[in-house]
């Protein structure tokens, strides 16, 4: 309950000014003891919240709206003593500072914090939103300086652990807005598709329509718990996908994502948004050297490379006046490059750099400040690769090259294209989804990639843009009609389609165009498929050092050939190596798959360092096959291979032959073949990036160049595989791997790039095991046998012939109440059956292994522990070399909860 | 009687001068065998070469920067850097791009840290890096301390070792045999490290549980960059020595020579050089660079200063008192290229394109190449004239744009300026791409002059003529041809016949006004065609008849095709076939490769199997397979009889 403010305003004053009577005096003690007796009472009956919580009245409302203050009638009284408005030490706390204050009775109420509960939020248009807390707030206003400003408060991360997700729903129609560090986002694998989005993704769903819409601040996105990040140079992002079904069998989709880069001193709309702004830093200066360098697109072959016939720049300043660099005796500085017939031959590793410096002496031109456009005008030729850079943007950066590798000039050419720096990339386009008509299915995605540069003047507010378009296409379609089955696709992507964009520097503004660390990626490399991208990018510093896709099946980070390393208790030794465990895994050689790529390595095993595209840029071409079914157990598939690159004279065509049989044979065990035999010409490189473990290290991504073994090759690729399943107890595998690459080319060619005309891997691996329970100690007798017959592809590695075999007995008892013993024997004749040895290979050897284990399971302090105590004594007894012997002791805890 | 012997003999001694500067034979210049020693860079004036490493950059003047060099591995010769394997070059990292460094070694001054480092690698077993309690660093943590060398560059290595001190070298000064690393892993890289751009670092060596003082790791032969050794225990440890064994030769070395002084301005000949190649030869290669100065600093140096109303200036100094400066004093220094031509390519055995005569030469040579695959070189030579020909020859051609395939008649015109005494030439060789029609109206200062034609080849065309020598000698002359490319370029060379050896190149530029469409600053060597003309590989295609009649009467028994091959610079395959109506090919005229230019071809009616085809409407297909993609032309002819 309160008191009119008027009612309480008289209060003082009645007692002041004249003369009072006794009588007067003990009415007013009656009245005051009335009321401190009333105040007493009402403030013993609730707490007081004071207008902090919403209880301010003022002409009888209740309001919150920003309003301003008005006229307060009880403040028109005609005085000179300074008039105090009774805030919020009066409302909340019943204190006048002119009052006498006594806590005798009324005791004493500490401060309590007015902002307990937060602070009051308003709309744009002034509507009173909410007493709470801002836990997320993302603004841009121009122009002004620090106009882009992102604030992830503390909250962000403690209450909401870095997600917020707003949603709403009525009938069919849904909408979420979700707002977080690490979003799972796509929307087309061809132009945006991240594990780790850091920003806002708005998504909408009806039956028949999709969309969303994805923003963020990509320079600087926020940090939650820091201080509100507020720049004035910065990077934006947006991005959408509209989907709409037509009809039962079609879904048509658009899709846009543009980054840009944003100055906010700038109008927003003094230029187009998507064609971004150049950075103060950009735009300090006038430019004042252009160069331009020509190389060769394919150094490797040391001819060819790019010819230069004749150069020229036109410059445009803001009077609209054109000035051609050569009708003013502007030439530029020409370094490099061989002199031949009429043009400079940049062959091999020879590069021609062509600088216009506008302060070089003869410039006549335009004044600096007063150009607004440069065009450079080249007559090029050959297998040219064309970079250009400034002395506002150092590094080169690519801008055309060649198509093929053209050495007889019939590609001459006029390259005409304004200096700019990148300010923008965008892409653009549509999907078709076709789904079961007529019993096809397709997938099309056709999209434009433009990227805009702009021409820095710090005298204009507007710059001339200019922009290159780049497409991409991919098309799949298939067919499957019991027992006939085809699939095709059909695919082409520009060179220089690109999926990233450099991002402003926090700290400076400027643009590194050299540095990844800033290079923020629309299509993240992640072949390994977990939610951290392989590569180190904008976003993602620290990437992913352990890459291994398709060899962590059990996803749990660690890679299958060595399951019983981590971090804590490394492992060095592959399983395939290590005693006991070696019997149940085997050498990746002995794995199967498909190449279709060449390189060596089966597709889905395979890390590069490359955007996940679909389709890789600067390719081309179709596969293509058909097969059918001979019964459930049997598939036979004939194929087409015809991949090209555009920028090189390079190719991968391939005609294949597949059949696959995977067979139950009366229920006694299971047999699988593979036979993959294809003619090939292949001279694309396909490096990759792969996780090796080489000897005694716990292993690491390599660099994996593709020999390129098949230039001109039949390759026969044969695995079948035979399991026993049927005996209780009893456990036979066997596998066995025979792939060919038989040479058709000529013998010399093939000698001087060291390849062998046969080359040929064919190994057998049989293993047995036969597991005995005699009461409570179980047997385990094992054999297992490795058999390698190898001769490279590069003819510099040696042939191998070898035959491992591992004879091992295990016997494990249980001892007391929870604790086991465990001892196994392991026997190893391992054969060299070449001879000499070859270089790399080992000399024949006879190894025994003994290990004892004493295992303990207890509880302790709600835990389960684990404790192993052990001894492991391992021999070798070499043919021709001394004896090695290795001796191993261990005592290991491990704790768990289960 | 006396005075007259005298004045003879005078006479005679004056005359024989005059004939020995007359005769004066055309002089070489050799670095290398037979010539001067490498190591000497050409005994001249030291190399300047302009290093930006930081915002005002420095100056290197050593001829083998980073000592990347090989002098002594074949006497004579240079190649770059070899390495025996019993070779520690560890002290590399001393050198201007590498670098030694202790980056988590904290709790330790910077400087100490840098002498202990520096002693890990020069050889100096007195000193060593410590990661030791020490009284005001008691707990000085040992377990995760890395060293790291950077050679800057890949270096071939096969072996590295590293060794406390009294283990290798005694030292019984500091008995620390047994402070030696009791846990340790070797990485190597031959980049910076950068996991972003698939440069990891490779663990080559590990061993958690060291016994021995001296480790010794052999590793395949590679190239390295880094080399990190890491303590993987807590145990205090010392380095004495860090020791890495080179191989093979380094990936690439520069060698610059001196600034050579010519003594004056020379007309520089071919350049030259003896090569050889070490290993496999597409794996390596070596790049001959030149530049010509008028004067003896191709590097500005330039000195920063305040104005008297506080406005900042940058004035030109010389080098000498430029390095006299304070750091604050020290302008950006830039390359002279007022008075230094950039590098150019030079190709062996080939004019330079360096511009000249030029009094100041100097040579850059790039090697590249694997660790056993590398090139070597054992001479650089060139010759050159003193006098030179001309000071300037300048040559340009009008018009400078003509139709392709139309015959066009060209003005040529050569200005000689001479600054001093000259040699001056009575020989042009100008390049064409086909051969020259006729060569006409040749002129001297405008009066008609004889002039002889000695050779008309399809590339090139050479006239004889009297001797011009005066400055101002303005030579013009008429030549006629089609052009049949963009860039057609008629570039040239004045000899002077006595000395054949050393001609001069033209340099384009303004020689004379050939009238008001002749724009001066245009003036080039160069004729360009109608953009629109550029990209096509055939011009018209002239039939001698539409109608062949092969009945030997003499009257269209054969035909006669006539074109034009444009643009391309190397033979190309070009065929011409027959087909029926129904699509059938009935005869391939010629199928063979053709260099740029015209074409003439006959057909006589006669099918593949070489009797004649039957009367009736036949489709010619003509193919030109070009590199960038294959032309086709077609058309009709009739076969009547």
């Amino acid at each position: 309950m309160r008191l009119k403010k008027s009612t309480l305003e008289r209060l003082p004053l009645s007692t002041k000014g004249s003369r009072c009577e006794l009588r007067t005096m003990s009415k007013i003690a009656l009245f005051g003891c009335l009321l401190i007796g009333f105040l007493w009472s009402s403030d013993g009956v609730a707490q007081e919240y004071g207008a902090r919580l919403g209880t301010i009245k003022r002409g009888g409302k209740v309001s919150f709206e920003p309003t301003g203050p008005g006229i307060l009638f009880d403040a028109l009284d005609p005085v000179v003593r300074k008039w105090y408005v009774p805030q919020e030490l009066y409302a909340e706390y019943g204190w006048d500072a002119r009052a006498y204050t006594n806590y005798a009775n009324q005791l004493y109420q500490r401060y309590v914090s007015t902002a307990l509960e937060g602070d009051y939020f308003y709309d744009i248009y002034g509507n009173y939103l909410m007493h709470g807390w801002l836990v997320y707030d993302w603004r841009q206003e121009n122009p002004q300086p620090f106009g882009s400003m992102v604030e992830k408060s503390g909250r962000f991360s403690s209450w909401f652990s870095n997600l917020v997700i707003a949603s709403d729903h009525k009938g069919q129609y849904h909408y979420a807005i979700t707002i977080g560090n690490q979003i799972r986002s796509t929307l087309t694998p061809m132009t945006f598709s991240k594990p780790l989005f850091d920003g806002l993704q708005w998504d909408f769903l009806s039956d028949k329509y999709a969309g969303t819409l994805v923003m963020s601040r990509i320079s600087e996105p926020g940090v939650s718990g820091a201080n509100p990040s507020q720049q004035t140079d910065n990077t934006n992002l947006i991005g959408g996908r509209v989907e709409v079904q037509v009809g039962d069998f079609a879904k048509v989709g658009g899709t846009f994502v543009n980054a840009h880069q944003a100055y906010t001193q700038l109008e927003s709309f003094s230029g187009d948004m998507f064609k971004g702004a150049l950075t103060g830093p950009q735009n300090f200066a006038s430019i004042s050297r252009i160069d331009v360098r020509i190389s060769d697109d394919s150094p490797e072959d040391g001819t060819g490379g790019g010819a230069l016939f004749a150069s020229d720049i036109v410059l445009y300043d803001t009077d609209g006046k054109q000035t051609r660099g050569s009708e003013i005796g502007f030439r530029p500085l020409i370094e490099g490059g061989f002199q031949r017939r009429g043009y400079l031959a940049a062959d091999g590793s020879e590069q021609i750099k062509i600088s216009y410096d506008f302060n070089d002496r003869t410039y006549a031109g335009p004044d600096l400040a007063a150009i607004e456009r440069a065009r450079v005008e080249l007559v090029v030729a050959n297998d040219y690769r064309i970079e250009i850079a400034s002395d506002q943007q150092e590094t080169f950066l690519p801008l055309a090259q060649a198509t093929g590798n053209v050495k007889d000039n019939s590609n001459q050419r006029v390259i005409a294209f304004d200096y700019g720096i990148p300010t923008a990339n965008q892409i653009a386009g549509f999907t078709l989804e076709v789904d079961n008509l007529a019993g096809f299915r397709s997938y099309l995605e056709v999209n434009v990639n433009q990227q805009f540069r702009q021409y820095p003047n710090p005298g204009l507010s507007r710059h001339h843009v200019v922009g290159e378009k780049e497409m991409a296409w991919l098309l799949n379609i298939s067919r499957s009609k019991y027992p006939f089955f085809a699939f095709a696709e059909a695919f082409d992507v520009s060179p220089r389609y690109a999926t990233h964009m450099y991002v402003v520097d926090r700290n400076n503004g400027t643009v590194d165009f050299s540095n990844d660390f800033l290079r923020f990626e629309f299509v993240e490399d992640n072949d390994d498929q977990d939610r951290q991208p392989d590569w180190r990018r904008k976003g993602w510093e620290s990437g992913d050092r352990e890459v291994f896709p398709g060899w962590d099946e059990n996803n749990d980070f660690i890679s299958d050939f060595n399951q019983n390393d981590n971090e804590d208790s490394p492992n060095l030794i592959p399983d395939y190596e290590e005693p006991f465990l070696r019997f149940h895994s085997d050498r990746p050689e002995f794995l199967y798959g498909i190449d279709m790529n060449h390189n060596g390595w089966i597709d889905r095993f395979e890390n590069d360092e490359m955007a996940d595209l679909p389709y890789k840029p600067d390719f081309k071409g179709y596969n293509a096959y058909t097969g059918f079914h001979l019964g459930p157990a049997w598939r036979v598939t004939l194929g087409q291979q015809r991949v090209r690159q555009i920028s090189a004279k390079r190719r991968n065509l391939a005609t294949y032959l597949i059949a696959t049989a995977d067979v139950d044979i009366f229920s006694w065990g299971r047999w699988v073949l593979f036979q993959d035999i294809r003619k090939v010409k292949d001279t694309i490189p396909d490096d990759l990036f792969q996780w090796l473990q080489p000897a005694n290290t716990r292993g690491g991504m390599r660099l994996v160049t593709d020999p390129l073994a098949a230039p001109d090759t039949w390759i026969n690729t044969t695995w079948m595989g035979f399991d026993l399943t049927r005996i209780r107890g009893l456990r036979w595998e066997n596998k066995l791997k025979w792939q060919l690459y038989h040479q058709l080319g000529d013998p010399i060619a093939l000698a001087l790039r060291d390849l062998r005309e046969r080359a040929y891997f064919f190994g057998v691996i049989n293993k047995v095991e036969y597991k005995v329970n005699w009461g409570q100690t179980t047997w385990i007798p094992r054999w297992k046998s490795e058999y390698r017959h190898q001769a490279d592809v590069n003819g510099a590695v040696a042939k191998r012939r070898e035959w491992d075999q591992f004879l091992s007995f295990l016997v494990r008892f249980p001892f007391l109440r929870s604790s086991s013993i465990e001892s196994g024997i392991e026997y190893e004749i391992f054969n060299q059956l070449l001879n000499p040895t070859p270089p790399g290979g080992v000399d024949s050897f006879r190894g025994l292994i003994t290990t004892i284990q004493l295992s303990n399971l207890s509880e302790y302090q709600g835990y389960k522990l684990t404790t192993t105590i052990g001894f492991e004594l391992a021999r070798r007894e070499f043919e021709f070399d001394q004896v090695e012997t290795r001796t191993r002791g261990f005592v290991a805890i491990y704790a768990g909860v289960e | 009687m006396v005075r007259s012997v005298i004045v003879s003999w005078v006479f005679c001694c004056v005359a024989f001068c005059a004939s020995l500067v007359d005769a004066q034979n055309v002089r070489t210049f050799t670095l290398g065998l037979g010539g001067r020693a490498w190591t000497g860079g050409g005994d001249s004036i030291d190399p300047e070469i302009l290093v930006r490493d930081s915002a005002i950059g420095r100056v290197d003047t050593t001829n083998t920067p980073e000592e990347a060099i090989e002098f002594l591995h074949r006497p004579g010769w240079i190649s770059p850097r070899f390495f025996n394997p019993e070779e520690n070059i560890a002290s590399r990292v001393l050198l201007d791009r590498g670098s030694i460094t202790a980056p988590n070694s904290l709790l330790i001054s910077s400087a100490v840290r840098r002498l202990q480092l520096l002693g890990t690698v020069n050889g100096d077993h007195n000193v060593a890096f410590e990661r030791k309690p020490t009284l005001s660093n008691p707990e000085a943590n040992a377990r995760g301390i890395l060293v790291i060398l950077d050679f800057g560059m890949p270096v071939g290595i096969h072996r590295v070792r590293f060794y406390p001190r009294n283990t290798v070298v005694p030292t019984p000064n500091a008995p620390f045999q047994d402070d030696f690393m009791r846990g340790y892993e070797v990485w190597i890289n031959d980049r910076q490290t950068n996991t972003a751009q698939n440069a990891p670092d490779e663990l080559v060596a590990r061993d958690e549980k060291n016994e021995s003082p001296i480790v010794d790791v052999e590793i395949p032969p590679q190239y390295v960059r880094l080399v990190k050794v890491r303590s993987l225990s807590s145990t205090p440890f010392e380095i004495d020595e860090v020791e890495v064994y080179g191989t093979g030769y380094l990936s690439e070395a520069r060698y610059v020579t001196d600034l050579i002084d010519l003594g004056d301005r020379a007309t520089i000949g071919r350049v030259r050089w003896t090569e050889n190649t070490v290993g496999q030869p597409a794996f390596s290669s070596v790049g001959v660079r030149v530049r010509t100065g008028l004067d003896d600093t191709p590097v500005v140096y330039q000195r920063k200063g305040v104005g008297e109303f506080g406005d900042p200036f940058v004035i030109e100094i010389d080098g000498e008192e430029y390095h006299q400066l304070d750091r604050l004093s020290k302008g950006p220094l830039i390359e002279d290229e007022e008075n230094w031509s950039p590098w150019k390519s030079a190709e062996n055995g080939q004019l330079s394109t360096a511009p000249g005569p030029r009094r100041y030469v100097q040579f850059r040579l790039d090697f590249a190449g694997r660790i056993f695959d590398t090139r070597q070189i054992g001479r650089l030579q060139f010759d050159y004239l003193q006098p030179p020909i001309a000071d300037t020859l300048r040559a340009e051609v009008f018009p400078r744009l003509a139709e392709a395939e139309k015959a066009a008649t060209f003005n040529y015109a050569v200005l000689l300026k001479s600054t001093g005494p000259v040699r001056g030439y009575d020989r042009l060789e100008i390049d064409t791409n086909i051969q020259v029609a006729a060569i006409r109206n040749m002129r001297l200062n405008g009066e008609p002059i004889d002039f002889e034609v000695i050779e008309n080849e399809s590339d090139r065309f050479t006239l004889s003529f009297p001797l011009i020598a005066g400055d101002g000698d303005l030579l013009e002359f008429t030549f006629d041809l089609p052009i049949f490319r963009f860039g057609s370029t008629f570039s040239g060379r004045a000899y002077n016949s006595r000395w054949p050896t050393v001609p001069q190149i033209l340099e384009p530029g303004n020689a004379v006004s050939f009238g008001p469409e002749d724009i001066d600053e245009l003036a080039s060597l160069a004729v360009a065609i109608p953009q629109a003309q550029v990209g096509k590989l055939v011009g018209q295609i002239v039939w001698s008849t539409d109608v062949l009649t092969p009945n030997g009467d003499g009257i269209n028994d054969e035909l006669e095709v006539f074109f034009n091959l444009l643009q391309l610079t190397l033979p190309t395959p070009v065929s011409l076939e027959i087909y029926d109506l129904a699509g059938r090919k009935v005869h391939t005229v010629f199928s063979d490769e053709h260099r740029i230019g015209p074409v003439i071809k006959r057909w006589d009616g006669m099918g593949e199997d070489g009797r004649p085809l039957l009367p009736g409407s036949y489709i010619w297909v003509m193919r030109i397979r070009a590199d960038a993609f294959e032309e086709v032309h077609a058309g009709t002819i009739a076969i009547v009889y």
